[in-house]
């Protein structure tokens, strides 16, 4: 290796400057001498992408540029970027997002694990995610890593089809004043956040936000009076800058629907708040120990006078390290207790027992190997035991080949889980409902190759196909004639499909991307099984998703259009759609923006979702003018 | 030109459930690189065997990288200690100090090793008062940097030059001794 880097060195001053897509990481670089370090060119490109950008999975990064030159003044709304997640709005609240398939709004989406900064939000209930819990300053927004596909062996159960990790900029990023507010007919929204130093190296930032959100519409244009707003607060501290940090943050919430429809039991609400610390230390072999534990506790009523409430405490350690050459371990284990009580309303369903607490406990060991310079291996397992099923065992592999200094070929093999929740165990609904004493694991053994490459300077591309085995899924099965139902795990079958995405600079000024994905689904019962609702139960989702954006700067005005196209979703039947947005930016001042978006353009509204338990609300035309100031 | 190792070790930070330490930008990634490779154009005085110290002090802006830039790498067969300080007093046993921070704590820094043989490394604009021995520039979208040939001989340093040829601009050092 020495010596082809002194044999480069000769040519050196005739070769062109070695373009930033032909460098994959530091490794590289430490082959270079010391003038071809000199003639690297460092790009806009390079600045922006993400390392993550280069693990053998499919995963898109949306940065909070990108987050910012779409207009979306939500998360729901800020992860439509990602091609490779399905996100249907059912009403101004609720959302069913989730990655290869599933999504499903009454026992919605649960295949998928969604982290903010480390914390995990998808709700023991139902093993979901209610998406109005889930603010984030989006200014402070550093970037959300979109994995399509099974990530049990590092993240746990309930990585099945997907993980989302949302990840807040460190408080040494956002000192200053930031301000802004936003005004639409269905969104208005203030942010306001205030960042320092606490003495020589630790800083903070305190935030407030408020937001209103809705109405939707009634298929026939009236408003669907399902507005609500929420005001949240917290902050963030990072203490230390060399080998050891400490990071604190916290947040808490409270939020209401505006309208209570007569005759209701009680009203919707939800409030709550958190608390995460993390310490990580690095030592002077290169290894580092990271060490977190958080609290989290959500409260949520209802108008039908049901009341959930969910505390939960988690601990986890990570201790990454080297041996030898070719391997980087990361070994690790964790611990979450979960508590919580959940009250019925008047003749509604219940959970029997009202209050439970879960325990999570797992290990889990990662390598790394190079077995060739081209070709690394990664091989891990995480052996995880919950409250309800024990042990379940979530291993994966992973093989990545440097095809070409510009592109990768990769291959993975994983088993995923998802665990029981307290819905699929303990729901009771008398005379019609009798829980689900047997229902095991959900399971998923799923096998994908993949393609990442950058085949021009200006262009990259991005490709996965995939093929997903499930096994055990939910069935609500007839005993009686047929009632009660009672829960099981008689579903089975294969799903198939493919993502892509690509991003092309066509000139400095002007960037387009596009993104598509397919999925087809085969799910069929078991033999003897007397599943109530049918295979179409499990999902409903579209076969095929397109979507296109643009983003052009002039100087200091920014036009941002994007447009998507999404197939039928099957039963409970939503048509097909087409809708597009735009954006005008224009960049004020040192410390003024100011922006104009103009979202569902094509029709006065149009269906994404609909639920059996919820009223059929439309997605309107929008616009939403929006004021930031950073002085 | 040949890959040689290409670690993911991006799965390796995506693992650690939060937010991933050591991402860093390309740029940065050159400069955490350079840092070592200064170290075979520069003469110290004679010290102490032992591990060649490679030190950051103040706002470390590399985490990981630095740690794999060095891996395994060695400086005339003595192996490479990177330490994070936090003070000039703890900078004993660094041939190599990069000094991060703004302007004002970098020369404080720097006042307080002067004359002390360390090759202080900083990345402050071109126009501030107070700069290391080396002080990183970009020209043209490279990673390029600028050499204080007389603040080198007051730490009692001598630079090949090599590198002196490969810098963007060298302050002389007196030509008397």
């Amino acid at each position: 290796m020495r010596a082809l880097a002194c044999a480069v060195a000769l040519v050196c001053c005739t070769q062109p400057a070695l373009a930033q897509s032909q460098i994959a990481s530091i490794w590289d670089l430490r082959e270079l001498s010391i003038e071809e370090l000199a003639n690297l060119e460092i790009t806009s490109v390079a600045k922006q992408r993400s390392p993550l950008q280069e693990a053998p999975a499919s995963v898109y990064v949306v940065t909070g540029e990108e987050i910012r030159r779409s207009g979306a003044n939500s998360v729901p709304e800020a992860l439509r970027l990602a091609p490779n997640l399905q996100v249907a709005r059912l009403n101004a609240a609720t959302y069913a997002i989730t990655a290869r398939g599933f999504n499903h709004e009454t026992a919605t989406a649960n295949k998928l694990l969604v982290l903010i900064d480390g914390r995990t939000v998808y709700t023991p209930l139902y093993s979901g995610v209610f998406w109005d819990t889930q603010s984030v300053m989006l200014a402070d927004i550093d970037r959300i890593e979109v994995i399509s596909g099974p990530g049990g062996a590092l993240w746990g159960t309930n990585a099945v089809n997907g993980v989302i990790n949302i990840i807040t900029r460190p408080a040494d990023q956002t000192a200053g004043v930031h301000f802004d507010a936003g005004y639409g007919n269905l969104d208005k929204v203030v942010n306001a956040r205030f960042g320092g130093a606490l003495g020589e190296d630790a800083s903070f930032r305190i935030y407030a936000m408020g937001e209103k959100r809705g109405p939707l519409e009634t298929p026939d244009g009236k408003d669907a009076k399902d507005d609500w707003q929420k005001l949240q607060g917290g902050f963030r501290a990072d203490f230390g800058e060399g080998a050891s940090t400490f990071t604190l943050q916290g947040d808490i919430y409270a939020g209401e629907s505006e309208h209570v429809p007569a005759g209701s039991v009680s009203e919707n609400t939800l409030s709550g708040g958190n608390l995460l610390g993390r310490w990580v230390q690095r030592f002077s072999d290169g290894s580092n120990l990271q060490l977190q534990a958080y609290y989290d506790n959500a409260r949520r009523t209802t108008i039908s006078g049901i009341t959930s409430l969910v505390s939960t405490y988690d601990m986890d350690v990570h201790y990454a390290f080297r041996m030898g050459e070719r391997h980087a371990f990361v070994v690790g284990g964790g611990y979450r207790y979960i508590e919580d009580k959940f009250t019925p309303g008047p003749a509604t369903a219940f959970l029997d027992p009202a209050e439970r607490t879960l325990e999570l406990a797992n290990v889990f060991v990662h390598d790394q190997v190079a077995l060739q310079p081209d070709l690394t291996l990664s091989l891990g397992v995480k052996l995880e035991t919950n409250s309800y099923t024990g042990l379940e065992y979530m291993p994966e592999a992973r093989l990545a080949w440097l095809a070409s200094e510009t592109s990768m070929l990769w291959v993975a093999v994983a088993r995923a889980v998802r665990t029981p929740s307290r819905v699929d165990r303990d729901l009771y609904v008398t005379g019609l409902l009798a829980g689900g004493p047997d229902f095991v694991s959900e399971d998923l053994i799923a096998t994908e190759v993949g393609y990442r490459g950058q085949p021009a300077p200006n262009f990259s591309l991005s490709a996965s196909v995939f093929f997903n085995v499930y096994d055990d899924l939910r069935t609500v099965e007839a005993t009686g004639a047929p009632f009660p139902l009672v829960v099981k795990n008689n579903m089975e079958g294969e799903t198939y499909g493919a993502e892509a995405w690509a991003v092309y600079d066509a000139t400095d000024w002007w960037r387009l991307r596009a993104g598509v994905s397919t999925l087809h689904k085969d799910l069929e019962l078991k033999k003897g099984s007397t599943d109530f609702f049918g295979t179409g139960f499990a999902g409903n989702d579209p076969e095929y998703q397109i979507s296109l954006r643009s983003a052009m700067d002039f100087g200091d005005i920014e036009l941002d259009l994007g447009l998507r196209a999404i197939d039928a979703l099957p039963g409970p039947s939503v048509p097909a759609y087409v809708e597009a947005d735009a954006r005008i930016g224009w960049h004020l001042s040192e410390t003024m923006d100011l922006s104009l978006l103009g979202a569902n353009l094509l029709h006065e509204r149009h269906l994404e979702f609909v639920s059996s338990s919820l009223p059929r609300r439309e997605v309107p035309r929008s616009f939403f003018v929006s004021f930031t100031w950073r002085p | 030109m040949n890959r040689s190792w290409i670690f993911i070790l991006l799965m390796v930070l995506a693992m650690s459930g939060g937010p991933a330490a050591g991402e860093v930008t390309l740029e940065t990634a050159i400069k955490a690189t350079y840092l070592y490779k200064f170290a075979p154009f520069v003469e110290w005085p004679a010290g102490p065997e032992g591990p060649f110290g490679l030190c950051v002090m103040g706002k470390d802006p590399f985490g990981d990288a630095l740690d794999d830039a060095v891996y395994a790498e060695k400086i005339n067969g003595r192996p490479i200690k990177v330490q994070r300080i936090k003070s000039a007093s703890a900078a004993k046993g660094c041939h190599i100090l990069y000094i991060g921070g703004d302007h004002r704590q970098v020369a404080a820094a720097l006042n307080r090793l002067r004359s002390l043989p360390v090759l202080t490394v900083t990345d402050l604009p071109r126009d501030a008062q107070a700069k290391g021995v080396v002080n990183f520039v970009i020209v043209d979208n490279h990673v390029r940097f600028e050499i204080d040939d007389a603040a080198a001989a007051e730490n009692g340093l001598v630079i090949s030059s090599k590198l002196l040829r490969l810098s963007r601009g060298v302050r002389q050092r007196p030509t008397k001794q």
